[in-house]
């Protein structure tokens, strides 16, 4: 929720970011076009491109500047100020970093200095008081101006001085706070500030303060030549809001000057706080722990036209409720037909509170797009980055666990995938490398491609690694799929040296296990010498799913049809029960499948093995197995909740749900389930029937 | 007192022969005994799941916890569950009847002596002087393990 575009992307790659920034700025500052925005030019043009990026980062900056603003608010009454000043410091500092990375110079001046005075506050320099709260207060006010101005006119100029003046005063120490609030210890200056104070912060700050230069601020232009260049130029349309700005300065200044007034309030909770909760208050251990422990709701935002529509539907609902009182009270009248158009309506209400959730794939395309440049410029590769159907949109919680995998996805088809531009040459492949990326649906799935031109996976490589790795046996026979399905160990990885872009042999773990959290899978294909493809198949939704009912004894259970590959009815199948060392098979098509009995892999008693009913054939691990159950009862759509209210989740339970006689009932997950049941014997000639 | 609030009412039950009573603000509803959905893998106590208007309800048997034997109107037809709503988590609690509710006076409550070789001794928090019986004040979140079950929900969230 926080920047899409560069907080998310600061948070997966920490230690790349000064690298990154470096480079990004180097070129800017170079005056010349970043070469990589050649590249996309084929699918973006250079001024779409920032424009979107710009339009993005100010959307974010709003709803941020609303959070903070919350955030200033709780400051004057808080007792616990350190995982505030904190999260402000936060939303600060990316704001900094993304004004300043999309060109909007004077915004980053700006939080630059605001960022400061949060550090001095959090390294308690500066104890917190109200008039410090109001000068936060006003600063958060001019920069939802600045916002919502530039969202207006891209190259929107403003004058701050007035604000910068008032900041640069308390950083000087010019102004000093008469008393502090209750709660605010005020003897240890340093403890907090050791945890998240980035060091260049200091020196920086008070160099820049000291020469408050209205035209050196107001000319970005030194630093980004690029960006502005694109817009009109700045001095026609300066921008002042002076008129705004003075009734707000004005207050700054009464406070500031009368501070006993507003201060009694809150001197009259004199600082009786135990001093056990002040230890806390200091302790940044204890203030993470806080932070992990507070979930913070998610937002999204919708657009007007659905909240109508659906405020018709519910409109509607109504209506055809009281008709529906009225049929039932006349004896002899017709329901079915009001009831269908019930039918109807609620299938409507239920797709429209679905498209709620659906977001855009366009800033995650964007973020793998400056994944896809970065990389390829620090490895020197040539990089042609093309995106089909990137006007997608999909679920937020789907979206949220994708962007990591996709970074990983795609950062090793640039890293591993592609060869040098010289080795490209000498394979006779243009020098410039491909990558495509491809969102496209597929019945109730989404389904993304990753598509690189490059070397393609040489299993053989695959193969000598993971001996010496001892994952597998000297003799171990393996398909040429499970091989592949090796890049997906954790700790695996062919390279020799772990460079900052790969090699840990993390990356494809962490896509395996992400994608397998939101119910998808991950299959490899490669041709050697011309490339790979990573596909990810998701499910559309996670709220709803096509479930199978299937019977066990008494009970019932939903199964997700799509993790189903076949059903076979044992009767018309040849089965092998209890047999030594393997248990229940029946044959398929010529190959073994093992059988479990659902009771059993629930850990309900044994019961005895039979032969009839029905198999649900799984792939696990690219194994076929069968869950066995008495019957299916019928497929169905299936809305999941998640367990709460005293139902213990377990290994393999998706979630419940309620079907159409109103029982609840478990949803499985027969992978989940069944994975880690079958230990394939090193045998060769059972490893071959594999 | 254990519960955070001044409030100092009970819903008294009954199982089997025994009356107990739990705070009444923690007491959503009663609603008689709905049918309920077997969940495998559980502990003994935990009865099942069942429907409460849309939302699934964990729902337990303590009976044996709280050491009642079956008795001939425990069959299940007059059972009746006590929908409880604790930090957030609601569970369902089968009991035999809700009696009445209690206003005990500061002198009849007091707490309670327990015996140290006793399992009940960790959720039982006062008795109760009715005159004619003793009521135990147990405290629901430690009789179900419910803290437990908090940290598997926001696992699961």
């Amino acid at each position: 929720m926080l920047f899409i575009l560069l907080f998310a992307w600061f948070v997966v790659f920490p230690n790349e970011l000064p690298r990154l920034q470096s480079c990004f700025f180097r070129k800017l500052k170079q005056g010349k076009k970043p070469h990589h925005f050649n590249d996309l030019a084929d699918t973006l043009s250079v001024d779409d491109f920032e424009l979107e990026i710009k339009k993005e980062f100010l959307n974010e900056a709003l709803m941020n500047l609303e959070e903070v603003e919350s955030a200033f608010m709780e400051l004057e009454s808080s007792s616990e100020p350190t995982p505030l000043l904190d999260r402000i410091f936060r939303l600060a500092h990316n704001l900094k970093g993304g004004s300043r990375a999309v060109g909007f110079g004077e915004v980053a001046e700006f939080t630059h200095q605001l960022e400061s005075l949060v550090l001095k506050i959090q390294k308690n320099e500066i104890s917190l008081c109200p008039e410090i709260v109001t000068t936060l207060l006003q600063s958060n006010d001019r920069l939802v101006e600045m916002m919502s101005s530039l969202k207006d006119n891209m190259s929107a100029t403003f004058n701050n001085t007035d604000l910068l003046q008032n900041i640069q005063e308390w950083l000087e120490g010019k102004k000093t706070s008469t008393s502090a609030l209750a709660s605010q210890p005020q003897t240890n200056p340093t403890p907090i500030s050791s945890s998240n104070a980035p060091a260049e912060l200091e020196p920086e700050a008070t160099a820049e303060v000291q020469s408050p230069d209205v035209a050196a601020i107001d000319s970005p232009d030194t630093l980004l030549p690029e960006s502005t260049a694109a817009m009109p130029p700045a001095a026609n349309s300066f921008f002042t809001d002076e008129t705004a700005v003075a009734p707000q300065l004005s207050l700054v200044e009464d406070t500031a000057e009368t501070p006993q007034g507003a201060m009694a309030r809150e001197l009259s909770s004199p600082s009786e706080k135990d001093p056990a909760s002040q230890q806390n208050n200091n302790n940044p251990a204890a203030a993470n722990k806080e932070k992990k422990q507070t979930k913070e709701d998610e937002l999204v935002r919708v657009s007007l036209a659905k909240v109508d529509l659906l405020n018709d539907f519910v409109g509607e609902l109504i209506v055809l409720q009281s008709v529906i009182q009225q049929q039932a009270a006349q004896p002899g009248a017709q329901l079915m037909p009001t009831l269908r158009q019930m039918l109807k309506l609620s299938k409507d209400i239920q797709s429209l509170s679905m498209s709620l959730r659906m977001l855009p794939v366009k800033p995650l395309v964007q973020k793998l797009q400056r994944v896809v440049r970065d990389t390829a410029q620090a490895l020197t590769k040539d990089v042609q980055f093309e995106v089909v159907g990137e006007q997608m949109e999909i679920d937020k919680s789907v979206l949220d666990r994708l962007g990591d995998p996709l970074i990983h996805i795609v950062r090793n088809a640039v890293d591993h995938g592609l060869e040098t531009p010289d080795k490209r040459e000498a394979a006779q492949k243009s020098r410039k490398g491909q990558i495509v990326l491809s969102f496209a649906t597929e019945g109730n799935h989404l389904v993304i491609e990753v598509r690189d031109d490059g070397a393609g996976i040489h299993t053989s490589v695959l193969r000598k690694k993971a001996i010496e790795k001892k994952l597998i046996a000297d003799n171990q026979t393996l398909t040429e799929k499970q091989l592949i399905h090796l890049i997906f160990h954790p700790g695996f990885s062919t390279k020799a040296v772990t460079s900052e872009i790969s090699g840990r042999g993390v990356g494809m773990d962490v896509v395996k296990t992400n994608v397998e959290k939101i119910g998808g899978t991950v299959d490899v294909t490669t041709q050697p010498g011309s490339g790979s493809c990573f596909r990810l198949q998701i499910p559309l939704s996670l709220a709803v799913i096509e479930g199978l009912v299937v019977a066990s004894d008494n009970h019932r259970y939903v199964i997700p049809l799509n993790q189903v590959v076949e059903t076979v009815n044992l009767k018309s199948n040849k089965t092998y029960l209890d047999k030594v060392g393997v248990g229940s098979c029946l044959e398929l098509r010529g190959k073994i499948v093992p059988m479990f009995y659902i009771d059993e892999v629930l850990g309900m008693k044994k019961g005895k093995s039979r032969t009839d009913g029905t198999g649900l054939i799984v792939n696990v691990n690219d194994r076929p197995m069968a869950l066995i159950v008495n019957d299916i009862l019928r497929a169905q759509q299936i809305v999941i909740k998640p367990f709460s209210n005293g139902i213990k989740a377990q290994e393999g339970w998706i979630g419940t749900c309620i079907l159409g006689d109103g029982l609840p009932t478990l949803i499985l997950n027969p992978v989940d389930l069944l994975s880690g049941r079958i230990i394939e014997s090193t045998n060769q000639d059972l490893g071959g029937a594999a | 007192m254990t519960n955070s609030n001044s409030d100092n009412r009970y819903m008294e039950f009954r199982l089997s022969t025994q009356l107990f009573a739990i705070p009444l603000l923690s007491v959503k509803e009663v609603i008689p005994k709905p049918e309920i959905t077997h969940v495998p893998n559980m502990p003994p106590h935990f009865e099942g799941m069942f429907n409460l208007r849309g939302q699934i309800l964990g729902v337990f048997n303590v009976r044996k916890k709280l050491g009642a034997q079956p008795t001939s109107d425990s069959s299940g037809k007059s059972e009746v569950v006590i929908v409880i709503e604790q930090d957030g988590v609601s569970v369902g609690m089968i009991v035999d009847e809700v009696t009445r509710v209690l206003h005990p006076n500061l002198e009849s409550i007091g707490p309670a002596p327990l015996k140290e070789d006793d399992p009940a001794k960790s959720f039982v928090t006062a008795v109760i002087q009715t005159g004619q019986e003793l009521v135990m004040t147990i405290l629901v979140s430690k009789l179900l393990d419910l803290e437990k079950y908090k940290t598997q929900q926001s696992k699961a969230a």
